[in-house]
């Protein structure tokens, strides 16, 4: 345990006024005061302070208080890496269980980026994404999960955007990506049914973390009949590894969809590789 | 009088004298430095960027952690800002800009294919807050979220800069000048001719100025109504951006007009114009 010096009680205040600022945006320094308790003059001192670096700032002619522009970036995803490393078991037991290929994804952008795949013994079955491959939000399983569960102003601001990129998915038009998303929405899971190729449907299921946040999706894919015939198998056993995952230390962290370093799939493009008993080679 | 070292990172006053105060800036430190990585990072590696003592960023940490603002990752000494911090900024009017820009955002990256990115201006500086990438197979390099440069330095914080009265413009130039050294190609006097074509044309243009081979164009979203400035700029490798310069400001200017509307109708004010 630290000690208890006076650097660490004045970032005990710090932490106090920030938090009561993000949570109840728009109040006064009266407010702040009694609610993070303490003195007036303390009080004044510690927003002062966090008002110069940029933490908080004031509103309405000065007399309110807000988050400042540097806490915007506070936000974070889970970590690609941590979170293909976190999911390699599950994929590889979906794989084993259900005999299809099963998929990691996350949102990038308005693409769902694969980042890992399991591959199923089944000898019939479709060629999935690679490692590194994406697909715009809303098709495949994983991309409809990701974009069903996303925060619903995000999901919208995608969806504002989507039909820009149809004339790649021709057999797709928004009225069909929003029926799916509803329906999503409504069975908890995603079914794309042959959004790309005749006789190929996946579904796919959001992971989400602690804090409800959806950090990723995981999916299957398999033949049209195949999958329609265990749906519900195929979806509980999604759901199963999901829970799994969003309780990992990987998907913890995650905030949100927002902030992320330099570029978007620095950490992606790893070589494909085979979890379960082998696969189609 | 010579600049602080790191007169980029911290262009506020002084802090005022008083106990406790110093404490604050070292706690903004660490959570600056943990700002914009989705990775946890390393305690040595934060107490590099924070500027302090390891055993002194270690005490920070533990006590933002108690505080629920910080994780420990693992058993290794790793920190990340948690969830809670994570949605700090949301209700703030940076995170209100950037909520409103997503759509906009989205359209840029795939209509230029090159890499669109919003920024606030944060007293003098540009502080970028959001960007998304096309599929165009060449990159240029940017600035991840949550750093920052000067104003004038970069092609949105040009558009910032721009659209600063011309007095205040002035003087953030001169609070600014010492700051511009690390930048080989840049001088006052340059960024005054920039600003002032950008004012001229409704945009800013950067070509081969800050990144060998990269430029890119801007425009600034005013909206005084909600207390900010913002730009949204189009960045990517110099030829592309020349050739489509009309093409890209003429973009540029219809999201920026889009964002502004929808700003201020997320901060329930109407948009007077």
């Amino acid at each position: 345990m630290p000690r208890k010096t006076s650097d660490t009680s004045a970032i005990d205040k710090v932490c106090r006024v920030l938090r009561r600022v993000g949570e109840q945006p728009g109040d006064r320094l009266t407010e702040i005061a009694r609610d993070t308790g303490l003195p007036w003059g303390t009080a004044l001192r510690v927003l002062d302070a966090l008002t110069r670096e940029r933490f908080v700032e004031r509103i309405n002619p000065g007399k309110t208080y807000a988050s400042g522009p540097e806490t915007v970036a506070f936000a974070r995803r889970a970590s690609p890496e941590e979170l293909r490393v976190a999911a390699a078991p599950g994929l590889a037991r979906l794989a084993r269980l259900l005999g299809d290929t099963a998929l990691l994804s996350v949102a990038s952008g308005l693409d769902a980026l694969c980042l890992d795949r399991a591959q199923g013994a089944f000898p019939v079955g479709p060629v999935s994404l690679q490692p590194g491959a994406r697909r715009m939000l809303g098709v495949g399983g994983g991309g409809l999960a990701l974009l069903a569960f996303a925060p619903p102003a995000r999901a919208e601001a995608c969806l504002e955007v989507i039909p820009l990129r149809l004339a790649d998915h021709p057999r797709l038009t928004l009225e069909r990506i929003r029926e799916d998303v509803a329906a999503a929405r409504r069975d908890g899971h995603a079914l794309a049914q042959e959004h790309s190729h005749d006789r190929v449907s996946a579904i796919g299921v959001p992971v989400r973390n602690a804090d409800g946040v959806t950090v990723a999706a995981l999916s299957v894919v398999s033949l049209t009949d195949r999958l329609l015939s265990r749906r519900g198998e195929i979806a509980l056993a999604l759901a199963e590894e999901a829970e799994r995952l969003g309780r990992t230390e990987a998907a913890a962290g995650a905030s949100g969809p927002w902030a992320g370093p330099g570029g978007p799939e620095a950490v992606a493009a790893g070589a494909p590789r085979r979890h379960g008993r082998g696969g189609r080679g | 009088m010579s600049p602080p070292p790191d007169a980029a990172r911290s262009p506020g006053p002084p802090a005022a004298a008083g106990g406790g105060t110093n404490s604050i800036e070292k706690a903004c430190a660490v959570l600056r430095a943990l700002a914009g990585f989705d990775a946890p990072l390393r305690l040595i590696d934060i107490a590099a960027a924070a500027d302090l003592h390891q055993a002194t960023a270690a005490r920070v940490l533990e006590t933002l952690a108690e505080n629920g603002l910080v994780r420990r990752h693992g058993r290794r000494r790793l920190y990340a800002l948690s969830p809670l911090a994570g949605r700090l900024g949301q209700a703030g009017r940076a995170g209100i800009l950037r909520e409103a820009a997503h759509a906009s955002m989205l359209r840029l990256s795939v209509l230029s294919d090159d890499t669109a990115m919003l920024s606030v201006r944060c007293g003098d500086e540009a502080l970028y807050i959001a960007h998304e990438f096309g599929r165009h197979p060449i990159r240029v390099d940017t600035l991840g979220i949550g750093r920052r440069r000067p104003l004038g330095v970069g092609v949105g914080a040009l558009a910032l800069l721009a659209a600063l009265p011309q007095g205040e413009a002035k003087a953030a130039l001169d609070r600014v000048e010492p700051a511009l050294a690390r930048f080989p190609l840049l001088s006052r006097g340059l960024l005054e001719r920039e600003a002032e074509r950008a004012r001229t044309r409704g945009h800013a243009l950067v070509a081969d100025l800050i990144t060998p081979g990269g430029g890119g164009v801007a425009v600034a979203i005013r909206a005084p109504e909600a207390g900010l400035t913002g730009a949204v700029s189009v960045v990517g490798p110099t030829d592309r951006i020349l050739a489509r310069e009309a093409e890209l400001a003429a973009m540029l200017r219809e999201e920026a007009a889009l964002i502004r509307e929808r700003l201020l109708a997320n901060c329930g004010l109407q948009n007077s114009i």
